[in-house]
């Protein structure tokens, strides 16, 4: 370990470690823009700087002393910069002289040499980094009398991300960010000089994990359009939570002002998603304050939903449920409800004394937690066999951790200052070794793009896949074909494999055998529940008693309540009246006797569980949700309509039941969540019953994706982003159903009618659609096709 | 100063000396390979292939070749680095990005020896253990594109480049990569990013190239004048270069005149002649009355022209002791009766326009701002703080850039700063220049 000295503070610095992380770790401090924790140093903004000399050695290995008997310190000429340097034993670092405040002063005039003075008018002000080092760092004053560099101050990146180009400091954080994290190159610099800019290709869309570079950027030239001009940093509520949009459970910053939440950003949480969000997760929150936004109990009255009371609402419940057997009434929650609502739910229904409970969307199976892989674990893995899963769309940033294991280098440097500023063991353009990731699906995903080995099986088959891996693990050379062979050997070789399973592989009733098949391979298993929460409600005992009815299956009950659910008009038949607990006006709202206003996870306190059994809390934003109420309260007017009090009545109840269930005190747990002490052991696997219920002429796998239909039913920008819903297939089936290349046509799905544009694919040797809310990812639904039209419009 | 071995060769009016690198230069036909293997050509190449590539490299440290696209780093050093065993593909590089002002030798090496250079690099590769050879040329050089390609051709076809050659069991292929005009990719590790066919931002250093090179790598890149001086040492032998130079600048090199001479252009001579044989006996002498010159291109900071430094020879060691640069050996001429803003505007416009723009300092600084005042300046617009300004804005660039261009524009900014700083003086407070003779007259007389 070289021993160092900063400013006349000894240090032992780590091997490797750069010169401004040694800086840092001794309490000083310069600036920086261009290095960043995540991305490799490349030392072009200069700022850095600091004066620094080393010993030198004799030809005999012995340094070279000085007058006073000490190693002669011999100083580079120049101020160096920091972020770029390793330190080395007896280095002499000095970040405090004359020669290195004017140095970096005469820096930073440089770098506000073209920057416009528009903070007053920049949603970065307030929250700038550039602002905040030339007030330390700068002269005040800049001696630059030309006129400033005029350019595209409102170039749209994308529907989400505006650039300034007057703004940028040409820190190449983006450009970057893009080839190192999500591994996609689509910015770089466009000219050269002076009239350098950031540019994409025409035409090329940015990514699943665009808005990151948003977070990243040190000056406002990157800014989120869902929240551009609409306040000042320090006019914003920030409460930090976690996102439930998928189950990574990535911490945000959610950014309310006057009631409504404007914005999303990363917050740091690097066991789980380091500082990185998907685009679902961050831009996806338009619809928290849409039009269609339930903010006040509806009843049915005349056959019309009207506006009413939460008392009208509770009378309104008391007397469509009276006369109503509590094994005839049915309690259902969406799975990306809190576990402290699911505890709720769980004593309701005990009380109640009803067995029909259950939550949706879930598969078959639930890791039990014998040989679980962490977010870190995928991170750190040297071979990832990913099953039936599409990475990307159904946990996104996960997607990033598996590339983050193909670079080989762990952030797991840890300073006084937190991660290495500058991780000098990252490079651009870092070769991946794709050979450690093996992508098996039944369709085309993502990931196909960094794996080194891709294959298609049939859909519904993983068991027997799993089974051809085992063989040719345990005798290699038998593999039933070349790429089950090479996944096979993968495995064999590896230290620290990991398997993930996603929704193609989970999402059929013989999920419980592909997990236990899978368990035989010897690696690490990390399953994606098909919730956000669904582990933790599943856990939980969120599950039909005895003679109960799940989710979807309706016949026999009288009445249900559902949280958070829109399921198909054909499964509501049944019900003779209807509660519907919604953040937004469904078609299950609107088929409801009764409408409760939900709160969105946004606006609550609680707890999730995300894929890795991760307890992850939940903080509630400042947002004006009307009368909105989460589970709880809607639970509480539901009790007093019926009658009965059930143990479980709110936050502080919910909390002492999962500390009783799970040994861990939730209230106690830090933004960065934490594991429960106590395994669960669930009862056997219970199956999932398919709900199409429709027969139809075609069969397409629902393919999952990040972007909820509620995000993209009630914000027009995102609707743009995402494009139209595709309906995909290749060009001879399509020819016989009588489809267009292009053309939109209406689907009958289980009941609800879909718009979707056909795309002749030739690669949808599956064809596909994108998993509506209320359709199950990765399962296979029929179709009805309508007929093709008759006479001819060209 | 340096003194001349004893014997060395330092004249190029020593009887002893020959014209080896430009002897074909002018010659028709002279790119043909018929012409090149009547002229000895590929001997050197056969000799190197029946040695070890550590002997190889062994014999050209002895000659003391050092590298000639400026830098003057010693070349069998330089593939020393290269890893001893190649487990992966090696490469080398030969830098034929020559777009320094005042730099234009390699162009006419390209376009009328093509084989030396092929012969140099068929040494070269087998020297640091690379079977592939990449030839970057600058886009404008289209005659001596076309010609090395038709000459790479013409060796593939007869068995002087490909596969096993010369009965040695070594691989060489060779493949000419046009660069699009940009000074920076001269750069060697921006090279390696162009050819890469990636935006020509140079890289972070370490990884050096010889470990971290093209495509991540072990890869060296040496200039056209390096290959072709390497052929040269390996067809008449180490002790033949070392002959000529001072103690510690062997062998010839290639010096370019251009300004206000009779005879302006290349001219060969062994390093340690002085400037005063250059200019005056072999460029003919200035037409007009010279106050200044850039001794080794554009960037090298400019020297008086004085007797004293006239009588200095051309070595590396004796350059960096005057404080500028042996640099590419390109002598440019400035006449005293042009105003020396102008002029030095001149280079700074060219390092502004050439600025990749990828650090601060020389986008903002150089590219920016700098010019933009000499612009002021030459308008008569400028004030008598532009000079200090001039001066402050130099000591927060020098040594503060990502690479070596912002310092190279520094070269001929900074050192007229220190010899003519009355005429800038003078322009900024009379807004009209000391001296109003424009450089238009220059040429042959």
């Amino acid at each position: 370990m070289p021993k160092i000295t900063v400013n006349g503070v000894a240090l032992d610095a780590p091997a490797g470690m750069s010169a401004i992380d040694a800086v840092f770790q001794a309490g000083f401090d310069v600036p920086y823009f261009c290095a960043h924790d995540h991305l490799s140093p490349v030392g072009a903004c200069r700022l850095c700087l600091v004066e620094a000399g080393s010993p030198r050695k004799n030809p005999d290995g012995t340094f070279i002393l000085g007058e006073d008997g000490q190693p002669k310190i011999f100083y580079f000429p120049k101020p160096v910069a920091s972020c770029t340097m390793a330190v080395s034993e007896g280095m002499v670092i000095k970040t405090t002289t004359e020669a290195v405040a004017q140095a970096q002063a005469g820096m930073m005039e440089f770098t506000l040499l073209n920057h416009p003075l528009d903070c007053p008018a920049c949603d970065k002000g307030g929250a700038c980094p550039l602002q905040d080092r030339s007030f330390e760092y700068g002269a005040g004053e800049s001696r630059f009398e030309f006129t400033r560099r005029h350019t595209d101050k409102h170039h749209a990146l994308s529907e989400f991300i505006v650039l300034d180009r007057e703004r940028c400091i040409h820190c190449k954080r983006c450009v970057r960010y893009f080839e190192e994290i999500p591994g996609q190159e689509v910015l770089d610099f466009v000219e050269r000089g002076v009239h350098t800019f950031i540019g994409s290709a025409e035409n090329q869309g940015l990514g699943e994990f665009s808005g990151n570079i948003n977070d990243i950027c040190p000056v406002g030239a990157l800014l989120d359009e869902t929240s551009r001009f609409r306040g000042r940093d320090w006019e914003y509520e920030h409460t930090r939570s976690t996102c439930t949009q998928c189950p990574v459970g990535c911490s945000v910053w959610l950014d309310a002002r006057t009631g409504r939440l404007e914005r999303i950003h990363g917050a740091e949480n690097e066991a789980v998603n380091q500082i990185w969000l998907c685009d679902a997760g961050r831009f996806g929150h338009e619809y928290v304050d849409g039009d269609a936004r339930v903010r006040q109990p509806l009843v049915r009255r005349d056959g019309r939903l009207e506006p009413a009371t939460w008392d009208q609402a509770v009378a309104a419940m008391k007397a469509g449920l009276s006369g109503i057997a509590p094994e005839r009434f049915g309690l259902y929650l969406d799975a990306s409800l809190t576990l402290e609502e699911g505890a709720s739910a769980v004593s309701f229904a005990a009380t109640l004394g009803t067995p029909n409970l259950d939550f949706a969307p879930r598969s078959a199976a639930v890791v039990s937690g014998q040989n679980r892989a962490s977010i870190v674990d995928v991170a750190h893995s040297d071979a990832i066999l990913v099953i039936g899963a599409d990475v990307t769309e159904e946990a996104p940033v996960l997607s990033l951790r598996i590339q983050e294991a193909l670079k080989g280098v762990v952030s797991d440097l840890r300073y006084n200052h937190g991660a290495a500023i500058a991780d000098l063991r990252l490079q651009e353009r870092m070769l991946r070794t794709r050979s450690r990731l093996a992508v098996f699906t039944p369709v085309p995903v993502a990931l196909d793009e960094h794996a080194g080995v891709v294959a298609r099986y049939p859909w519904g088959q993983e068991a027997q896949l799993l089974q051809d891996l085992l063989v040719a693990k345990s005798s290699p050379g038998n593999g039933s074909n070349a790429q089950v062979s090479a996944a096979a050997a993968m495995l064999a070789a590896a230290k620290a494999p990991v398997i993930i399973l996603g929704a193609y592989a989970m999402g059929g009733s013989n999920a419980p055998v592909v997990v236990a098949a899978a368990e035989r391979l010897g690696a690490k298993l990390l399953v994606i529940p098909a919730g956000a929460n669904a582990q933790g409600l599943e856990l939980l005992g969120v599950a039909p008693g005895k003679n109960g009815r799940a989710f979807g299956h309706f016949d026999g009950l009288k009445a249900a309540f559902l949280s958070g659910l829109d399921p198909d008009p054909v499964a509501l038949k049944f019900l003779d009246f209807l509660i519907i607990h919604s953040s937004h006006l469904t078609g299950a709202a609107r088929a409801a006797n009764v409408v409760l206003p939900a709160k969105t996870n946004y606006e609550k306190r609680g707890t999730t569980v995300n894929l890795e059994g991760r307890f992850l809390p939940l903080q509630a934003a400042a947002i004006d949700g009307g009368q909105a109420e989460d589970l709880h309260a809607a639970l509480a007017a539901l009790s007093e309509a019926l009658g009965v009090r059930p143990e479980v009545r709110g936050l502080r109840s919910a909390r002492k039941a999962i500390l009783d269930r799970f040994g861990i005190a939730v209230e106690t747990i830090s933004p960065e969540g934490a594991f429960a002490k106590k395994r669960i052991n669930l009862g056997p696997n219970r199956p999932v019953e398919s709900l199409a219920g429709v027969p139809g002429a075609l069969q397409v796998i629902a393919t999952p994706r990040a972007w909820k239909g509620v995000m993209l039913d009630h914000s027009e920008r995102a609707r743009r982003a995402v494009g139209p819903d595709v309906l995909r297939v290749r060009e001879t089936l399509g020819k016989q159903l009588g489809l267009d290349n292009g053309r939109a046509i209406r689907l009958n799905i289980g009941g609800r009618e879909q718009t979707v544009t056909v795309v002749f694919d030739p690669a949808a040797t599956l064809p596909t659609i994108p998993a509506f809310d209320g359709l199950a990812a990765g399962r296979s639904v029929a179709l009805t096709v309508p007929a093709p039209a008759t006479g001819g419009d060209d | 100063m340096t003194q001349p071995a004893s014997g060395g060769i330092t004249s190029g009016f020593d009887p002893r000396f020959q014209v080896r690198l430009y002897e074909h230069v002018g010659q028709p036909g002279s790119w043909t390979l018929d012409y090149a293997l009547a002229h000895g050509a590929y001997e050197g190449a056969r000799r190197a292939l029946a040695l070890s590539p550590d002997e190889v490299q062994n014999e050209v440290k002895s000659s003391g070749l050092r590298g000639r696209g400026g830098a003057g780093f010693p070349t069998g050093l330089k593939w020393s680095f290269m890893p001893k065993e190649a487990k992966v593909q090696h490469y080398l590089v030969c830098n034929g990005d020559e777009s320094e002002p005042g730099s234009f030798k390699d162009r006419y090496l390209l376009e009328h020896d093509p084989h030396l250079l092929i012969e140099g690099m068929i040494v070269g590769c087998h020297a640091i253990r690379a079977t592939v050879g990449y030839i970057y040329i600058r886009g404008e050089y289209v005659l001596g594109a076309r010609r090395l390609e038709a000459a790479i051709r013409e060796a593939g076809e007869r068995g002087y480049l490909g596969d096993n050659l010369f009965g040695s069991g070594v691989n060489v292929q060779l493949h000419v990569h046009r660069g699009a005009g940009a000074y920076i990719c001269g750069e060697e590790t921006a090279l390696m990013n162009s050819l890469e066919g990636l935006r020509a931002n140079p890289r972070l250093k370490p990884p050096f190239p010889a470990g971290a090179g093209v495509y991540g790598l072990p890869s060296t890149i040496n200039n056209v004048e390096t290959m072709c001086s390497a052929a040269l040492v390996a067809r008449h032998g180490a002790s033949w270069f070392s002959s000529m130079g001072t103690e510690r600048s062997k062998g010839h090199k290639l010096f370019q005149v251009s300004g206000p001479c009779r005879r302006p252009g290349v001219y060969e001579l062994p390093l340690g002649a002085t400037f005063r044989e250059l200019i005056f006996d072999w460029a003919g002498g200035p037409t007009e009355e010279i106050k200044a010159f850039s001794p080794g291109g554009s960037s090298a900071p400019l020297l008086p022209f004085t007797d004293e430094v006239l009588d200095k020879p051309m070595d590396y060691e004796t350059l960096a002791s005057l404080g500028s640069m042996l640099g590419t050996g390109g002598v440019i001429l400035l006449p005293k009766n042009a105003d020396i803003v102008n002029m030095v505007y001149n280079y700074v416009r060219f390092y502004a326009h050439e600025s990749c723009g990828k650090c601060t300092p020389c986008r903002e600084g150089i590219a920016g701002w700098m010019v933009r005042i000499y612009e002021k300046l030459v308008r008569g617009e400028g004030q008598p703080k532009d000079v200090d300004l001039i001066q402050d804005l130099c000591d927060n660039i020098a040594g503060k850039s990502f690479c070596l261009l912002a310092d190279s524009c520094l070269g001929p900014v900074v050192s007229s700063l220190k010899l003519f700083r009355e005429e800038y003086e003078y322009l900024a407070s009379h807004h009209e220049p000391m001296f109003k003779g424009f450089p238009g007259a220059w040429g042959n007389d």
